[in-house]
């Protein structure tokens, strides 16, 4: 006792501590609910403490923003994004209740309470016959009765293959790019101009929903809440998460998270082609410095994203492919911090993604260049040929360009004449039989 | 492990005060010696067998030493002497510059010899330079050589100052291993000192950080001229904030173990010449070279010519003692440059002005972490074009909104004003309310950074 009265700081920070732990404890053993229900492991060892400042934390923020935090730990499976009418209303933003929408959505939207019943009664469901092993027919069957028809950023299954294009694809203001500060470096020094940014240092998949962080007219936004605002705006995403999520501890989360951020997308961005690309790897040496960020947990999670990717039928961007060496290292000279790409060899990904795109629209067949009948290519003698039609391009710009406005003219012919958007399936050049199908043909046939 | 870690934190450092504090007085360097251990082996247990062997050996010589002490014994102490600091040398040679030593070869007679890559110990730089202080010291019969293999080696692996200093010389904590008093208000201020260097460390140093980082992951020669010069002053803020709120740590950890750590940074950034800004800067280090290399070499004493010759030896060395690398000689040598520049004329004159002086200070200092930072001497020359020429870019606003009033914040704190402070209210009510902030919010920090590295924490 006398210790306290001769030590009063040291009993206080110790006092503290004391309560932080006994916080922690009582919060992983479930005995107090916690506010946030995402699973941090910043630090196994000491995680009691760990828990207990993170819950504190996310209910101070609660309260100072008057954000709640989603739930990631339930099993999740695609297309089940319901939009925040709260969100709606504040941004006098329609959020789409006029939009076309399978009849089962409609009837959803319209008995909130009932749907989050069924809601819960499907994924109780669900775990049970994921668990019973029946997962694979399980996932078929969810899709075939879940998937809106005309759904033009599903492109997973329907795509055969990528086309080459050129830059025009990505300026045109219809592309906006998500991720952590990677993706951030790839909108400043990438070269290409006009496109929206939505990436920022430290900015986790987990955080889509509540992390304020994008100007606008209105105020600080959360990216669910600048999607709403820029509703339809988008035909091209590119996402990448993953890095700054590789201390989790439980893998799930992190799909669940990218699942519900791919549907949010899906719902606010019907028109666009979403890509989801994977985390790049690190240098050699970061990689043998760290435990956490290493390859070998970057390929683990990659390969959870691929099916991530499958199961929300989008597109998956191997971008280790081309970035990386035989023994899937990226290069110590791409990155001077071991896991930033710099602005010189920028391009080796803006390449890729040139080489790897999936028409959004009508008006993209003016920058095909070539097309890659493969659907996984990773084969970097296909890009180098990608580059050279690039150059060939110029040549060719007479012809090119007369064909080019034909095209565009018979996009806007569709575009008017009733259908909103050109479906994948069209764009796979081996389909036949509509309008639009001959104009994605003459695209092919510039080269 | 390190001190701004949560297995630090709330783990070590609870259980081990704990039992430090239970243990009667006989028990505490036993128990300081073992804990010591385990801090230094939590990350990498394989080099702990190196720091038990450099005490073991210089235990030995030292006492070899001090037993021939007689004058006719003179030429066997002086064996003893240099085997101890060819062994220490050696060691530190051998484990830090072997690969640089071996590439410099290389790339000087176009050879092919294959570099080995070897880990370096942790803290052997610093705890080489104890060792040797010790060695020396006794050897030019300043003290008797310490007679408990146990004192000694609790000397070396002391925790707080093991892996990135102060470098605390043995004449320091001798009487304190022997015998020493814990004081209630001494603890109780250790813990303050602690508390604010974890606040340094974790608010400043690590989100300033962030900055330096944008600069080295955007490639030198992409980034804007304001955005250059933005990074510069963030590292140059960066680390003094993790060094000093480093050794602010080692010496609050030092008074609540009972011991009286030398102060190592006495605000450098508002020294009025370079010559003072390293009387301010690592002062422990500074006066480690002074002591031990630079008098032994003849000092000032022997004429201008010589005592330029033994600055620049002193720089070349103080250059590469910070790493093992060539931009770090050029440091050493532009750092040599500017000293013998003040020391021939300037210094009278910067002596006189207030304003003028501090900004020439501070803007060489600033270029001289250029050459620090910059992964090679050819990086150091794009950055310098950079800051030079004009290049026009947005980069840097992103990051100014961002940490403006962390940039501000750290500036207020790296001047004496907020010590001078702490000083005189050291027990008021705002200063508690202030620490306990500082302790949370930087708690709340290190359970979202998973990723938490310390600039000084392989030399």
């Amino acid at each position: 006792m006398r210790f306290f009265k001769n030590c009063p700081f040291l009993s206080i920070i110790v006092l503290i501590s004391l309560c932080l732990f006994i916080y922690g404890i009582l919060l992983t053993a479930g005995v107090l609910p916690a506010s946030n229900t995402v699973n941090f492991s910043v630090d196994p060892e000491t995680v009691g403490v760990a828990a207990a400042m993170q819950d504190i934390k996310s209910r101070f923020s609660n309260l100072v923003e008057g954000v709640q935090d989603r739930d990631y730990t339930v099993d999740y499976m695609p297309t089940e994004y319901v939009p925040d009418e709260e969100l709606a209303n504040n941004l006098g933003v329609d959020t789409g209740e006029d939009e076309e929408k399978g009849p089962e959505e409609e009837k959803e939207e319209s008995e909130s309470e009932k749907k989050d019943a069924e809601a819960a009664a499907r994924r109780a469901e669900r775990s049970e016959r994921m668990k019973n092993g029946e997962s694979e027919e399980f996932l078929k069957e969810a899709f075939k009765t879940r998937l809106p028809e005309n759904d033009a950023s599903d492109t997973g299954d329907s795509y055969d293959g990528f086309y080459s294009v050129g830059d025009g694809y990505f300026t045109g203001g219809d592309t906006v790019i998500i991720g952590d500060s990677r993706e951030q470096g790839f909108g400043l020094y990438s070269g290409l101009d006009g496109i929206v940014s939505y990436a920022q240092k430290s900015y986790g998949v987990h955080q889509v929903f509540t992390k304020r962080w994008i100007d606008s007219e209105v105020g600080k936004l959360t990216l669910e809440e600048a999607m709403a605002l820029n509703k339809g705006r988008f035909r091209k995403i590119y996402i990448m998460f993953g890095l700054n999520e590789m201390g989790w501890a439980d893998e799930t989360t992190f799909d669940n998270a990218y699942y519900q951020l791919i549907d949010m997308l899906k719902y606010y961005q019907p028109d666009a082609v979403i890509y989801v690309q994977s985390i790049i790897n690190v240098t050699k040496s970061k990689s043998q410095t760290s435990n956490v960020f290493n390859n070998e947990n970057i390929t683990r999670r990659n390969e959870a994203l691929k099916v991530v990717a499958e199961k929300e039928h989008v597109a998956y961007l191997d971008l280790n492919s081309v970035l990386t060496d035989e023994e899937g290292n990226l290069p110590e000279y791409y990155a001077s911090d071991g896991i930033h790409i710099s602005q010189k060899y920028m391009y080796i990904w803006v390449d890729f993604l040139k080489s790897h795109a999936v028409l959004s629209s009508g008006s993209d067949t003016q920058y095909v260049t070539g097309y890659t009948p493969e659907k996984d290519v990773s084969d970097i003698g296909e890009n180098e040929e990608a580059g050279e039609n690039d150059g060939s391009e110029a040549e060719e710009s007479p012809d090119s360009e007369n064909e080019n406005n034909s095209e565009s003219e018979n996009a806007v012919d569709t575009e008017s004449g009733g259908s909103d958007n050109i479906e994948i399936e069209d764009i796979a050049p081996a389909a036949n039989g509509e309008n639009t199908t001959e104009n994605w043909e003459t695209g092919e046939g510039i080269n | 492990m390190v001190f701004s870690s949560l297995v630090f934190l709330f783990r070590f450092m609870p259980v081990f005060f704990l039992i430090y504090y239970l243990v009667p007085r006989g028990a505490k360097n036993p128990v300081l010696f073992v804990g010591s251990l385990i801090f230094y082996a939590w990350g990498e247990p394989r080099y702990t067998i190196l720091i038990l062997c450099s005490v073991v050996v210089n235990y030995s010589l030292a006492v070899l030493i001090s037993r021939f002490r007689l004058q006719r014994h003179r030429a066997l102490r002086r064996v003893f002497f240099i085997f101890a600091l060819f062994y220490d040398i050696g060691m530190l040679v051998a484990f830090k510059y072997t690969a640089f030593i071996i590439s410099s070869i290389n790339s000087v007679f176009h050879l092919n010899i294959t570099v080995p890559v070897i880990a370096l110990p942790l803290g052997i730089s610093f705890y080489t330079f104890q060792i040797m202080s010790y060695v020396i010291d006794v050897y030019l019969q300043r003290y008797e050589a310490e007679n408990s293999l146990l004192n000694l080696g609790t000397y070396l692996v002391m925790f707080p100052q093991l892996i990135a200093g102060p470098i605390v010389t043995f004449s320091r904590v001798r009487q304190g291993l022997k015998n020493r008093r814990l004081h209630y208000s001494v603890i109780d201020n250790g813990m303050k000192l602690f508390v604010m260097g974890l606040g340094c460390k974790v608010i400043f140093a690590n989100s300033l950080g962030n900055i330096w980082t944008g600069c080295m992951s955007a490639g030198y020669e992409n980034i804007s001229t304001l955005f250059a010069w933005m990074g510069m002053a963030a590292y140059t803020l960066q680390l003094y904030f993790d060094f000093s709120g480093y050794s602010l740590m080692a010496i609050g950890l030092g008074q609540m173990l009972g011991f009286r750590f030398p102060r190592n940074f006495a605000h450098p950034y508002i020294s009025r010449s370079v010559t003072e800004f390293w009387k301010r800067w690592h002062i422990t280090l500074t006066s480690w070279f002074r002591e031990y290399l630079y008098i032994p070499l003849g000092g000032n004493r022997k004429g201008t010519a010589r005592t330029i010759l033994n600055m620049l030896i002193v720089w070349l060395v103080t250059g590469l003692w910070h790493g093992a690398a060539w931009n770090f000689v050029l440091w050493g040598l532009y750092y040599f440059v500017i000293l013998l520049i003040e020391r021939l004329f300037l210094k009278r004159f910067l002596d006189r002005s207030i304003f003028f002086s501090r900004v020439y200070t501070l803007l060489l200092v600033m270029f001289g972490w250029v050459l620090f930072a910059a992964p090679s001497i050819g990086d150091a020359i794009v950055y310098f074009s950079r800051l030079f020429t004009i290049n026009p870019g947005t980069d840097f606003i992103e990051y100014f909104y961002t940490y403006w009033y962390i940039f501000a914040a750290a500036v207020f704190f790296a001047t004496p004003v907020p010590a001078r402070w702490f000083r005189r209210h050291r027990d008021s009510a705002l200063t508690y309310v202030f620490l306990i902030a500082v302790f949370l919010v930087s708690v709340g920090i290190l359970v979202d950074s998973v990723y938490n590295p310390f600039l000084y924490f392989r030399f």
